[in-house]
């Protein structure tokens, strides 16, 4: 389209549909940039007190998966599938799994397996870290800590997907 | 006549502009509020935590489940490269509060260890309770409150009622703490 200067009603149009699609524009990137909750890029190697009282430092893993959740939040139970099956490709790859809850008395400690453990009460470390304000949470680090991947709210296939790439991205 | 349709989708469109500049506004504040580290603090609490003798801890309730004689608790992280100049600043504020004229209720005060139980050894110098391990929802709280450098003061009811910027003379931080204590 060629803009004689003469017209200057044209060129005003033309200068507004360029001004509200750069705001689109700015709008679209800063919405897709801010994430509030977003976890610390660096995390120290997960350790805490379990809800039986008994204190874990968790060994030296290829990565460890973290899982922020409570028996109060019904969109925990949305991924459970997609949950169990990404604990147990962790496991398969020699990850160390936790399920932390927010507050206390928010998970059965039925929840607890051997494979994975709930930790209960954390250090200033590990709580500076991680952002326990939404449920459920999902966390990948790397073996030194480094952050993989994270999803805030329940997974559906596509996270699914993602998490398990991410566990591919682990070698530090 | 053939001037109306070009003005109208100017105007339209500095409406539209307008209005999206204002919304624009508003992200790229919230934008800038996100990158600032600790800047939202929720004003809900989870006071539960481990003290120095590995026991679990919650503040002092009454039967209402107020806090004790309806009334606060002050929150604050110790760092442990600096732990017994920390611990006199808190023991001589918690004094300065406690002598002051003002008559006020009850006022519990945790310091939160910045290094788990490393901290522990000091309980006996310190007058006020020593926590190294708090749930996550809490610790994170803490953390933020130290990024700040400030002091979250809870009110009865266990929500937050201010926070304190953590003054350079312990006299002055009991007057910053003062006035949040008082009786209603």
């Amino acid at each position: 389209m060629r803009i004689a200067p003469r017209r200057p009603l044209e060129v005003a149009i033309v200068a507004l549909i360029i001004f509200n699609v750069l705001e689109l524009g700015v709008s679209f990137r800063l919405r897709s940039t801010v994430q509030p909750n977003r976890p610390s890029e660096v995390f120290p190697k997960p350790s805490g007190y379990l809800s039986n009282g008994v204190f874990v430092r968790f060994p030296t893993a290829g990565c460890y998966v973290l899982r922020v959740s409570s028996d109060h939040c019904g969109f925990c139970r949305l991924d459970e599938v997609e949950y169990t099956e990404l604990v147990q490709r962790a496991r398969n790859s020699g990850c160390e799994t936790v399920i932390l809850a927010p507050k206390r008395e928010q998970l059965e400690s039925n929840r607890e397996t051997s494979e994975v453990l709930q930790i209960q009460y954390i250090d200033f470390s590990f709580g500076r870290a991680l952002v326990p304000y939404a449920t459920p949470e999902t966390i990948i680090l790397s073996g030194s800590g480094r952050l993989v991947w994270f999803q805030e709210g329940a997974m559906n296939q596509d996270g699914l997907t993602q998490a398990l790439s991410a566990l591919g991205r682990t070698s530090d | 006549m053939k001037f109306v349709l070009p003005i109208a989708a100017i105007c339209l469109l500095l409406l539209s502009g307008v209005r999206s500049a204002l919304i624009l506004s508003r992200e790229v504040r919230q934008y800038h509020a996100a990158l600032a580290p600790a800047t939202g603090i929720p004003l809900d609490s989870a006071l539960d935590g481990l003290d120095a003798s590995g026991v679990h801890k919650t503040p002092d309730f009454d039967p209402d489940e107020y806090l004790k004689d309806r009334g606060t608790l002050v929150l604050f992280v110790i760092h442990h490269n600096n732990l017994p100049a920390e611990i006199r600043y808190w023991n001589s504020t918690i004094s300065s509060v406690a002598s002051s004229d003002s008559i006020h209720p009850l006022v519990q005060y945790w310091g939160i260890c910045d290094a788990g139980s490393d901290c522990n050894a000091y309980q006996s110098t310190a007058r006020f309770c020593i926590l190294g391990y708090l749930v996550p929802y809490q610790m994170h709280i803490a953390a933020s409150a130290d990024t700040n450098r400030e002091a979250l003061l809870y009110g009865r009811s266990g929500r937050l009622k201010a926070r304190l910027p953590i003054a350079s003379a312990p006299s002055a931080m009991s007057r910053a703490i003062l006035p949040e204590v008082r009786w209603l």
